[in-house]
């Protein structure tokens, strides 16, 4: 069953305005204004967008590294993602974790840990509690190809797969963990056959395109609230930029770049609509400037901001117990 | 528990160390840190202090003899049921050699420093060391204890505090300590040797332009140079040509001509005349000699001067001029066979082949030891001197 | 109720008594449910709640993960780690995770839960189950160390470290499981963050961990023979530690002898040496002294073993040089 198009251009206007978003981050990065290390998902829009909007806000999401898409749909205003990404007051987080362990607990985004592969037995824990409690509620925890090979994902799974735990393993792989093809980590052609072992159904999907995704994700949600247990779900994308900004990513080669440009999610979307279910071209222009004006207010809000008070860093490290300040 | 308080090292040369007076006798009850007895070496005084609250139980050399360091001169018994014990195992010790063990002993528990505190142990080091009485000072400290800065208001309060009127009566005193030390060796001094006395004037005009024209920039290099160190440096090149006044006569009367030119310096300090020696100074700059001085001066001044400051001497050098004094008599400081006293500096006219000049004259005063050294060569010692001090010249600071 | 039991019995006991009353608790680990773990602890849950005792695979970083996260959805696991010294392979996850979630959360949620680690040398299990851990994770802000020392504290300790909302790790000694004391039947709390005078004394401070606490009775009971008075503090949470009661005390006695298993390198004795000499230095009347073990892994056969761990002798030469000082 086709998506609707009201859905389908939710989700155009979704993975616009992550562009446009990533776009602004990159560039206040390169120009030394955001502290710190970024990871962009210039093209990987679609596999951003399209799972968290085929789950509920009650649903726990634990989104990777690469995830400033996936975090602003969770249900966090976007421009408090920004200024936690520039490490002000104002960001959802106070500036204490930046853009790599942005959480939103009211909205079950529970964050990144900056360890790979720690936030996959993490999710162990939420989909455990949905079933201790007896709720339908399902987690999804993002990971990468390179993610992989931590022994974390082999114990993750060994557990879901056995106590039927209702947990969707998302995988994007881009290809590439740093500078290493997945082909040279993993002895699997296709990532998605790793589930096999552990008898966990998997699909391979074509992760530009934000229908294929969305659905995929659905399907997988409804097993896991069905008491099913886990799926993996191999996401085919490509990142336009190195790992970090500022990588010059010299490991791959300019054609196959080129190759992935060209199936932009984006684009492919837009084309979607316009040929397949008739949309103007006018109604997207504006759903391109209203998003463009939504990240301008972001970027405004953000430089704005605030710094956070410094006494701020000796808070919250335990649960009624102060730490020593400076004498 | 008895401890047995022994004759300390001051100094890492001392082999033994003579009693001069006791402060407490035996049996008498003592707090701990009360003075017990004092202990004599060259004119420094020391007292030795009880450990703890006790009662002498043993007093084992009487004033005046020597005892070799860490020999055990008295014992602090906490009770009277003790003392016998102590004195026993004292005796008892000596025969025995102890045995080697691997392991390290089990510390005996006779030993242990327990007890209720009512002061830190380093407050109690600090109070020591600025010569403060704590008992009933007031306490800021955790359980009450008197702490190191409860000691430091203390002391300051102490300089701060106006000074008592004299009483009217008469007080009686015994003379101890240093001043006791000193009464003896000047009589010591007179009795022995047949001391008579010439006395010079040199004419230090040169010196005394060069010398101002130095003293800032010795200042510069934060020595205070003064007169009695470019004193010394040219007493000690003329001593090098006078080997008479170099010779000493000990106790069995041998004569030694000392090598080492060592030039004592008379000191007045707060404890009576102290004669400390500054070593070789024929080998020395007068920047050196004014920079060991001047430290020398401090210490003593302080009582901080130790065996190591009191090495064997040539010559004593008493320069007496800031007290306004011209010429004296000056007693030998045994065993040197001279001593040289100087007076104050002033402007005299003098006479220079037919014309009046102003001149800066520095008065001499040379006692000698006629037992060897006899007038004429006294007389011969001091004209080189003065030569001596006509022609000097300060080297310009480095 | 004058009652004795042992060290294990105590433990097992307290977790029936809190999942009665508390159903966000359960129990996660290696045969820790149908076989009512490794040493017997958790016997008998498993048969009164199956759904909230749980077997796991082999994978200590799953159980750890797990529980980390369940804690911050409100439920309140209890893992267990069968041997502490396995505290290595899941270190990522205390560490990084459990101890670093509530400051991630600003304060909102956080990994509570205990993970029951059982430590110690003196079993004959040689060097990967028998090490010392809790140097491991005593400079980790976030992480909460419970070591109790006998069975009364086991069970009060416990009862306090589930309900805390802080993650815990909760020393068991092994040496201590078969250790008998009093404990009373109905369910009691002992305050965490609060060390415990084992013994009064005026003359020496003497600081002692989990088995240590025994030694340093007897070395106490030696020592007055001799006249000494000696004072002993049990920490009982080791991390955060309660500095106060050791600054109180060895500022009076002005003397501290530490007793501590594991190497001296380190260790939690210089921690607290560091701390009290910075702290109160003018009233030491000597230099702190540890009691520690060997630095060396732990070897297998018995006098192997035996000879690196410290033995009273050691304790009282300790105790006396620092009197003698």
């Amino acid at each position: 069953m086709a998506l609707e198009t009201k859905v389908l251009k939710d989700l155009y206007y979704d993975m616009y305005a992550i562009r446009r978003f990533e776009e602004e981050v990159e560039k206040y990065s390169k120009n030394g204004t955001i502290p710190g290390f970024i990871h962009l998902s210039i093209g990987q829009e679609a596999s951003q967008a399209g799972p968290v909007r085929a789950l509920r806000k009650t649903d726990y999401k634990f989104p990777d590294h690469r995830g400033h898409g996936a975090i602003c749909l969770c249900g966090t205003d976007r421009k408090y993602v920004m200024a936690e990404i520039f490490g002000k007051a104002t960001g959802i987080n106070g500036g204490r974790g930046g853009s790599m362990h942005i959480n939103d607990l009211s909205c079950r985004n529970m964050g990144f840990n900056g360890i790979q592969g720690s936030t996959v037995v993490s999710a162990l824990g939420c989909a455990f509690a949905s079933r201790y409690r007896d709720t339908d509620d399902v987690t999804i925890v993002f990971m990468g190809d390179g993610t992989l090979g931590e022994g974390t994902c082999h114990e993750s799974m060994n557990m879901a797969a056995t106590l039927k735990l209702p947990i969707i393993y998302c995988l994007i792989n881009n290809q590439y963990a740093i500078s290493t093809h997945y082909r040279e980590a993993h002895p699997q052609k296709q990532l998605a056959t790793w589930a096999d072992g552990y008898e966990v159904p998997s699909e391979i999907v074509d992760g530009n395109d934000v229908q294929a995704v969305y659905e995929a994700v659905g399907r997988a949600a409804e097993r896991a609230r069905a008491k099913e247990g886990p799926t993996l779900l191999e996401l085919m994308t490509y990142r336009w930029q190195g790992h970090f900004a500022g990588d010059p990513a010299a490991y791959r080669s300019d054609e196959e770049v080129e190759q992935w440009k060209a199936r932009c999610p984006l684009k492919l979307c837009k084309e979607t609509l316009i040929n397949e279910r008739g949309v103007d071209l006018s109604e997207l222009q504006q759903i391109e400037k209203d998003a463009d004006a939504e990240i301008a207010d972001c970027v405004e809000f953000a430089l704005n901001a605030p710094w956070p008070e410094e006494k701020e860093a000796l808070k919250y490290v335990y649960d009624k117990i102060e730490v020593e300040d400076w004498v | 528990m008895a401890v047995e308080v022994k004759m300390p090292r001051y100094g890492a040369t001392m082999e033994e160390g003579m009693i001069g007076e006791w402060l407490v006798s035996q049996g008498q009850n003592v707090s701990k840190n009360q003075a017990l007895f004092t202990v004599e070496i060259e004119k420094l005084t020391n007292e030795v202090l009880s450990p703890i609250d006790g009662i002498v139980s043993r007093i084992l050399f009487e004033a005046q003899q020597t005892v070799r360091c860490s020999d055990v001169v008295c014992v602090i018994s906490e009770s009277s049921t003790e003392v016998l014990e102590s004195v026993q195992s004292k005796e008892t010790k000596e025969e025995k050699t102890k045995p080697k063990t691997e392991k390290k002993p089990v510390v005996e528990k006779e030993q242990y420093k327990i007890g209720k505190r009512i002061i830190t142990p380093k407050a109690e080091a600090l109070a020591k060391e600025l010569k403060i009485s704590y008992h009933g000072l007031a306490a800021t400290g955790l359980h009450g204890m008197i702490t190191r800065s409860d000691i430091r208001k203390a002391a300051s309060s102490q300089t701060q505090a106006p000074v008592a009127v004299e009483e009217k009566t008469e007080k009686k005193m015994p003379l101890k300590g240093a001043r006791k030390v000193i009464a003896q060796r000047m009589c010591e001094s007179l009795a022995t040797a047949a001391q008579s006395s010439l006395w010079m004037d040199a004419d230090v005009t040169d010196l005394m332009s060069c010398y101002q024209k130095h003293k800032e920039s010795y200042k510069s290099k934060g020595i205070k140079i003064s007169v009695t160190a470019v004193l010394i440096r040219v007493l000690a090149q003329v001593l090098r040509n006078h080997p008479i006044c170099r010779t000493q006569i000990d106790k069995e009367g041998n004569l030694t001509v000392l090598q080492s030119i060592n030039i004592a310096v008379a000191v007045d300090t707060p404890n009576g005349l102290m004669v400390p020696v500054i070593e070789d100074c024929d080998q020395k700059t007068t920047l050196q000699i004014a920079g060991q001085l001047a430290m020398l001066v401090d210490k003593a001044r302080v009582g901080a001067l130790t065996s190591h400051d009191m090495a064997a001497h040539v010559m004593t050098l008493s320069n007496l001029g800031s007290y306004g004094v011209t010429y004296s008599k000056p007693i030998l400081n045994l065993p040197e066979s001279v001593i040289l006293g100087t007076g104050k500096i002033s402007k005299k006219p003098v006479y220079v082949d037919g014309g009046l000049f102003a001149k800066d004259i520095l008065p001499l005063s040379l006692t000698f030891d006629h037992r060897i050294v006899d007038g004429g060569p006294a007389a011969a010692f001091l004209q080189d001197f003065c030569s001596a001090l006509l022609s000097a010249k300060i080297e310009a600071v480095i | 109720m004058a009652r004795k039991l042992s060290f294990t019995k105590a433990i097992n006991e307290t977790l029936h008594q809190m999942m009665e009353i508390d159903d966000s608790i359960f129990i996660i680990g290696e045969d820790v449910a149908k076989m009512g773990g490794d040493f017997g602890v958790t016997q008998g849950i498993w048969h009164r709640w199956p759904e909230r005792a749980v077997d796991t695979a082999l994978s200590e970083q799953a159980i750890i993960g797990l529980s980390a996260m369940a804690g911050v959805c409100s439920l309140r696991p209890v893992a267990e780690l069968m041997f502490a010294d396995f505290a290595g392979v899941c270190y990522d996850q205390l560490v990084n995770n459990a101890a670093k979630l509530r400051f991630m959360y600003q304060g909102q949620a956080g990994a509570q839960m205990v993970v029951r680690a059982v430590t110690g040398s003196g079993i004959r299990c040689a060097y990967h189950h028998s090490q010392s851990i809790e140097p491991w994770f005593m400079n980790i802000p976030g992480l909460v160390i419970v070591a109790p020392s006998d069975p009364y504290e086991a069970k009060g300790l416990l009862a306090s470290a589930i309900k805390d909302n802080n993650p815990v790790i909760f020393l068991e000694h092994k040496l201590l499981y078969n250790m008998k004391t009093e404990v009373p039947e109905e369910l009691y709390e002992l305050p965490l963050y609060k060390a415990h005078t084992v013994r009064e004394g005026d003359d020496i401070t003497i600081v002692a961990t989990m088995a240590m606490v025994k030694m340093a009775i007897k070395t106490a009971e030696a020592l007055q023979e001799e006249g000494v008075s000696v004072h002993i503090i049990n920490p009982r949470t080791l991390f955060p530690l309660d500095k106060q009661a050791i600054i109180d005390s060895v500022s009076r006695t002005g003397r501290l002898v530490i007793l501590q298993e594991g190497p001296k390198f380190m260790g939690a004795a210089a921690e607290i040496s560091a701390m009290i000499a910075e702290d109160i230095f003018e009233y030491l009347a000597a230099p702190i002294k540890r009691v520690t073990s060997l630095d060396v892994p732990i070897a297998f056969s018995p006098c192997l073993e035996d000879y690196v761990n410290p033995k009273i002798e050691h304790a009282l030469a300790a105790c006396r040089e620092t009197l003698a000082f």
